[in-house]
């Protein structure tokens, strides 16, 4: 009955300090080691004799030529994708709209895609020869220069961009939407017109949300993996994401001093901008509290209503329609070719068929779903107990566990992966992981950790205090709070968390790609290796097979939802003999 | 449905004819002793004792970051205190001397908050049958008492509602069935009415009160609104900066404040400062520093005694100073004035007047106040029983 305060707090202290070092121990660790890597004499295996020529090879011609081509591509891609993400946003929150329940949806529809899918798509349509659009325009028109070019800087930020507003438009588009009407009319009143009231009062408002968009975009960008390699290599643009794929990938040695070195630019590159993106993240949320709530549909735009609606219609059929029906139809093809006039002639099942004959096939979805499952159960357990730990207690070093959550942000997931695979092949210990699923997991949990983290955290800080002291009052102690609470109170937010991790890791190449071995294949590594063997058809089938196993998988889960929430209140109805709801 | 109609059909609460024991003390005695929070280096309560008698209801009322809600929220057992101990009967619920901490759920204390802390994911009904949980009640029971409790909140139809279905004084009457369902020996209001509006607040504050009369529970009260304390309360106790600085009747505090503070929070008395200067058994007699003039107060008030020479506060409730009439001119306790403002109310009229460095405000009946035109002078006249005199320190 009597509680000894001093030695509850301890507990807690040991236990978030344990939690805490294991994570900083999986995160630190490896990187140490491509930094000690990337100071070691090439040839002399991964750690040797101290050198600087490593880093010096950074300051080539060739290299700079990398690292100009980065910082292109990530500013362009992430410019395209904030400017329309906010328009996009702003017709969605701002103006009548019609059919606005579905316009609200459509900047999200890119997340439905695998980056793999997308660019094949893209390039299927706009490669300068085969690509079909140029085709259909060359019959049409009868130009006969290519008019589209994908394999080019401009084609991978377009491609890039797109794909990214869906990113932008969730940061962006909430607080556009909690933007107070009152604040425009107050505006208004003050004389100034609908463009002075953008210009000096709404653009203002939301820009540090559009920074921190900003800085989150870049980062993700910077780090992509697939376009760098699938349409930069044949557009000879060369970005450092595929200049360290191929030092490890390709014929030969690899080189894995070398591409420590390069991988150590992402670690000032990203500590910048994640630095960036606390700053602007903390300046958002302080702007959030001024513009307070209270919402209303503006009532304006009616003559152009009809007009607005095709932006966010034009921005579906690029970003989405086009690509997946492109997709969808190859991945029906027994060969894909555009030499033989229109392609889609012959349509069949074969592709999908051979997914249960072949065993490296049903041996790769099989790996995939055992990798993904497990990396999210464990992802999302973390980030439960990091987020409890961060935001629910006073232990001191809670802002380390904040810190620690957020840290993957900074190591782009292929870096993480050179990281570990070092690790795991020089500690003599760990080297029978080595072509396991085991690095698998572990670099997916590490990856996913902060976007999991945040939103479990935003939940958790969303429920004020009072609702488990209320609970306390009533007489509960703190397992049945715990139960009766919390737990339901963030059910949803870790079920959106799950859901997250488990499609973002189901078509996640750029973390697994180094290490993925003979006998551990995974669906999107599969189908990169069939892409450079030209086996087109078979990559959209595995495409597509990545956009449908989560969402059964989703199916599934949310019907299993239903299904008990259901049963429970009709239990509880029958025992308390309660009238139906009204 | 309003309780106090319910209770008088039901003339018996539901529940009664379940106690085994109807000699059974209904509500707890609580005492405080010596109370002290602290934040860094700041105490925000500090040096608080004081007893509530079982079943009486005391408002503790001040201005936004006295202590108050900190005070309610040491005494529930929700924040731990630095110093002093909190008894609940003979029980010990908290004391520094020897460790002692019960956890808030075990004390049995209800508690209201001011945002209502209702879950978003359970139903009217649920929020009141939480507390029954682990109470050894058979199914019926507890049914029969949710369903006592909603009826006598006015929520009986309302059972399979979340809260977000509810208006605000709906949200409100959950909150409250929710802390008395367990019969607590104490419940604590922390500013339940704050967010209601006006009419909506006064007629809850009249429900929670006969509630409470009905129940029989100690209730503490936490409020900034000094009409809402003097109205629903046995006891009052006025803090300011963590220190409890007036406790009594509702009558005391508002009559015959002992404190400079609560005389001005409390009351809205204005005042004066001035000098005694001479004292008898029965009337102070006090030189007014603005304007010279000699006013003379009740010598016997439960504000400490002054000497001859001392400097003090003449306290006057705006209500009980009016404009004098052509004949009382050349009596006593008359202060000449210049009107600055005349403010119309409806029921009465605020007329400002200067009297030298000092304002003073008298509320008047508005056909009293059309003597008063702003910028001409005017004598107010401060009669001697309602006048206090407060030492200056």
């Amino acid at each position: 009955m009597i509680e000894r305060p001093a030695m509850r707090s301890q507990i807690l202290t040991v236990i978030g300090a344990i939690a805490a070092l294991a994570a900083a121990a999986l995160i630190i660790v490896p990187v140490s080691i491509v930094i000690l890597s990337a100071l070691s004499k090439p040839s002399s295996g991964f750690i040797g004799a101290f050198t600087l020529d490593n880093l010096k090879a950074l300051g080539s011609p060739q290299d700079v030529g990398l690292l100009v081509n980065t910082v292109i591509f990530t500013i362009g891609a992430s410019a395209i994708a904030i400017v329309l993400a906010t328009v996009l946003a702003w017709i969605n929150s701002s103006t009548n709209v019609p059919f606005p329940r579905l316009m609200q949806l459509i900047p999200l529809a890119p997340l439905l895609m695998p980056p793999l899918m997308r660019d094949t798509s893209w390039i299927q349509l706009y490669s300068p020869r085969a690509g079909l659009v140029n085709l259909v325009i060359e019959h049409v028109f009868g130009i006969d220069w290519p008019v589209f070019n994908i394999f080019s800087l401009t084609g991978m930020i377009v491609d890039v961009g797109i794909n990214m507003v869906p990113m932008a438009y969730l940061i962006v588009f909430p607080a556009l939407k909690s933007l107070n009407r009152s604040l425009d009319e107050a505006s208004r009143l003050s004389g100034a017109g609908t463009l002075r009231t953008l210009r000096e009062i709404t653009v203002p408002i939301i820009k540090p949300a559009m920074l921190s968009a900003f800085a989150m975009l870049a980062l993700v960008v910077a780090s992509a993996f697939e376009t760098p390699v699938v349409v930069g290599e044949p557009a000879g643009v060369g970005t450092y994401m595929s200049a360290i794929y191929r030092a490890l990938s390709g014929g030969g040695t690899p080189d894995y001093n070398l591409a420590s070195a390069q991988a150590c630019i992402y670690f000032v590159l990203n500590a910048a901008l994640l630095t960036w993106y606390l700053r602007a993240t903390r300046r958002e949320h302080m702007f959030q509290t001024v513009a307070g709530r209270g919402y209303s549909r503006a009532p304006g735009y009616s003559r152009w209503r009809w007009m607005l609606v095709l932006i966010p219609l034009v921005y579906f059929v690029l970003s989405f329609g086009q690509l997946f029906v492109q997709s969808l139809l190859v991945s029906f093809l027994p060969y894909y070719t555009v030499t033989q006039g229109f392609p889609f002639r012959t349509l069949s099942f074969g592709n999908y068929v051979k997914l249960f004959q072949q065993p490296h096939l049903r041996q790769a979805v099989a790996n995939s779903v055992y990798v993904s499952g497990l990396s999210t159960i464990v992802t999302v357990a973390a980030a439960v107990v990091l987020s409890s730990i961060a935001f629910q207690t006073k232990i001191r070093g809670r802002r380390f566990v904040e810190f620690i959550g957020t840290l993957p942000l900074a190591i782009p997931p292929m870096v993480f992966s050179i990281a570990l695979l070092i690790t795991v092949l020089i500690t003599p210990g760990l080297n029978r992981f080595y072509g396991t699923l085991a690095p698998l997991v572990l670099v997916n949990v590490v990856h996913f950790l902060p976007f999991a983290m945040r939103i479990v955290s935003a939940s958790m800080l969303q429920i004020s205090p009072e609702l488990r002291e209320s609970a306390a009052m009533s007489g509960a102690g703190v397992t049945r709070r715990l139960a009766t609470i919390s737990v339901p109170l963030i059910g949803v937010a870790v079920g959106y968390a799950g859901l997250l991790v488990f499609v973002q890791s189901f078509r996640e190449l750029a973390a697994v790609v180094l290490l993925v071995g003979p006998d551990t294949p995974l669906v999107p590594s599969v189908a990169l290796d069939l892409y450079f063997v030209g086996e087109a058809p078979m990559v959209s089938a595995l495409n597509l097979v990545t956009v449908a196993i989560p969402a059964i998988v989703f199916g599934l889960v949310y019907g299993a939802y239903l299904l008990i929430r259901s049963l429970r209140r009709a239990i509880q109805a029958w025992r308390f003999r309660l009238s139906p709801a009204q | 449905m309003s309780v106090v109609s319910e209770i008088i059909r039901h003339k018996a609460h539901p529940m009664d004819a379940k106690k085994d024991t109807p000699s059974a003390v209904p509500g707890a005695d609580l005492s405080v002793q010596n109370l002290g929070k602290r934040y860094g280096d700041k105490w925000v309560v500090r040096e608080l004792s004081f007893v509530v008698p079982g079943g009486s209801f005391l408002s503790i009322v001040g201005p936004s970051g006295c202590g108050k809600s900190t005070t309610l929220r040491l005494i529930a057992g929700l924040d731990r205190p630095d110093s002093g101990e909190i008894r609940i009967g003979s029980m010990s619920m908290s004391s520094s001397a020897n460790g002692v901490s019960i956890p808030a759920e075990k004390r049995k204390i209800g508690f209201v908050f001011q945002s209502y802390a209702l879950w978003p994911h359970m139903t009217v009904f649920e929020h009141v049958l939480y507390p029954l949980r682990g109470h050894s009640l058979s199914r019926e029971q507890m049914v029969e008492r949710v369903e006592a409790t909603l009826s006598i909140v006015g929520l009986g139809d309302l059972k399979p509602r979340y809260p977000s279905e509810l208006s605000g004084g709906q949200q409100q009457r959950v909150a409250l069935a929710r802390a008395v369902v367990q019969e607590p020996a104490i419940l604590l209001l922390d500013e339940p009415l704050s967010n209601l509006d006006a009419a909506l607040r006064a007629r809850m504050g009249l429900e929670v009160r006969s509630l409470q009369r009905h129940l029989q529970f100690t209730a503490i009260y936490v409020t900034h609104d000094r009409v809402e304390a003097l109205s629903l309360s046995d006891r009052v106790m006025v803090m300011n900066e963590g220190r409890a600085i007036e406790y009594g009747t509702p009558l005391e505090v508002y009559e015959q404040p002992q404190d400079l503070f609560s005389a001005r929070f409390v009351s809205g008395a204005n005042t004066l400062p001035g000098t005694v200067v001479s004292t008898d058994g029965n009337i102070v007699r006090v030189r007014l520093s603005d304007g010279g003039v000699v006013v003379d107060a009740p010598a016997k008030s439960r504000a400490p005694a002054v000497k001859v020479g001392e400097d003090v506060w003449v306290a006057a409730r705006p209500e009980v100073i009016s404009i004098a009439s052509e004949r009382m001119i050349g009596g006593s306790n008359l202060l000449p004035a210049t009107v600055e403002t005349v403010t119309y109310f409806g029921a009465y009229c605020d007329v400002l007047t200067r009297v030298g460095e000092s304002r003073v405000n008298a509320r008047v009946d508005p056909a009293q106040a059309m003597q008063a035109k702003v910028g001409e002078a005017l004598t107010l006249a401060l009669p001697v029983a309602a006048l206090v005199v407060l030492p200056r320190r």
